[in-house]
């Protein structure tokens, strides 16, 4: 993360304010990986502080975290390979928000890493595993239920995993 | 463009603008409540990421979400990647698809179906790797010897009718492995892809003129001329192959060039 401190180009920077009002000073070259800040800032709408809307502090703070990973110049890319893991080992609930903001702020590589993130929680589990990780409630009768397993046996067939990893 | 943003007021950080800035700490709490669980956040995403999220993973998984609740009950059948397990054939590919077929599914028909689909969303990319152990070669559908979205076409195994009308106006790039076409077959293909760039041929036989004269075509390969599976026996008898394509700029001939017949 070492800057360098004796950099004879200026650096600005941008101050993001997330939904619980909570304010971040973030150098423009880092924040500007998010195209959504990147685009207020060319229409020069950047000079007071940028109003996150739609991002509460505890995911801006994250988001924050990735951004400087991602852009700094000296994390190589084992560095940031081992960060984006650790990153993704969030509760899913956290990786759902952070989802939601890359979403927002558009940036790319984290919506998609987050995407995958939880595509993994998803897939070859059982309906029954996929809701309780995500505290889905089936609204489906019993019957509707076991029309659409009859329908359609191949999908539910096989070694599908019960765990909640 | 802001000079002025350099110090921008946030409270009680303002000495750090130089230096290496850190988001300040505060305690308050998340609204949405992160470590609250109970809450059903997923569901609650716009339709547009879940469907993001359910492209990720092969369609079976992303079909099996149907039964989640009603919410997610057609969301999978916006999903705009079809992938159909992993590419290498492995044992518990091939004995699904033995499994449907035998359970009396046409596995044709769905295909059929799924392409369609596919190509009405005007699918750019696609890769048929079938391979059928008791049934007839996968016939490529009408819809998609007539495509004009596809750019990008793979097929292994695949049969092109006779009767088909063939009008690829976009493709790029075509890949055509395990296939027994005549001279007037790869005549008719090569002529209906005006836009053709890289042509592959795998496993292939049964003609012996390829006349690529299109100065778009600069990329050819063919890999093991020889028998596809069935019993094409008449095929044989004086084997050569006769390559004229002026405008190829990459070659690749590589492989086995079997001599059938007598």
């Amino acid at each position: 993360m070492a800057e360098a401190s004796s950099s004879i180009t200026e650096k600005f920077f941008l101050t993001l304010k997330s939904s619980d009002g909570d304010e971040f000073v973030l150098e423009e070259s880092i924040a500007i990986q998010s195209i959504t800040i990147k685009n207020m800032v060319e229409d020069g709408c950047s000079s007071s502080v940028i109003p996150l809307s739609k991002v509460d502090t505890e995911t801006l703070i994250k988001v924050i975290e990735y951004m400087k990973m991602h852009s700094s110049t000296s994390s190589n890319e084992e560095e940031i390979e081992n960060f984006d893991k650790k990153f993704v080992s969030n509760s899913i609930n956290t990786i759902l928000n952070i989802l939601e903001a890359a979403n927002f702020l558009d940036i790319n590589n984290l919506l998609e890493l987050c995407a995958e993130a939880v595509a993994n929680r998803i897939k070859n589990k059982t309906p029954e595993a996929v809701r309780k990780i995500f505290n889905i409630t089936s609204d489906f009768t019993p019957e509707e239920e076991a029309e659409i397993r009859n329908e359609t046996p191949w999908a539910f067939e096989g070694n599908l995993d019960h765990s909640l990893d | 463009m802001g000079e002025q943003d350099q110090c921008p007021g946030s409270s009680g950080n303002d000495g750090d603008c130089k230096g290496h800035e850190n988001p300040p700490q505060k305690t308050k709490k998340n609204q949405k409540g992160c470590a609250v669980t109970g809450i059903d956040w997923i569901s609650q995403l716009p339709d547009s990421l879940i469907v993001q999220i359910l492209s990720l993973m092969p369609v079976k998984d992303a079909f099996r979400t149907t039964i989640l609740s009603k919410r997610w009950q057609y969301l999978w059948t916006s999903i705009d990647n079809l992938i159909f397990g992993s590419r290498n054939i492995n044992c518990s590919d091939s004995l699904a698809v033995n499994k449907i077929y035998h359970s009396g599914m046409s596995y044709n028909s769905k295909l059929d179906e799924w392409l369609e689909i596919a190509l009405k969303n005007k699918v750019e990319d696609i890769d048929l790797d079938i391979w059928y152990y008791d049934q007839e070669s996968y016939i490529l559908p009408q819809v998609l010897c007539s495509s004009s979205s596809v750019l990008k076409l793979s097929c292994t195994c695949c049969r092109i009718s006779e009767d088909c009308t063939l009008n690829w106006t976009s493709l790029k790039s075509l890949t055509l492995t395990h296939l027994f076409l005549r001279d007037e077959h790869i005549e008719q293909i090569i002529s209906s892809c005006p836009q053709l760039e890289a042509l592959e041929l795998q496993e292939f036989c049964g003609f012996h003129r390829l006349h690529i004269t299109s100065p778009k075509c600069r990329r050819l390969q063919l890999i093991n001329h020889g028998h596809p599976k069935g019993d094409w026996d008449s095929s044989g008898g004086d084997c050569f192959l006769e390559v004229v394509a002026p405008y190829v700029r990459h070659l690749k001939i590589f492989g086995g060039f079997h001599l059938y017949g007598n």
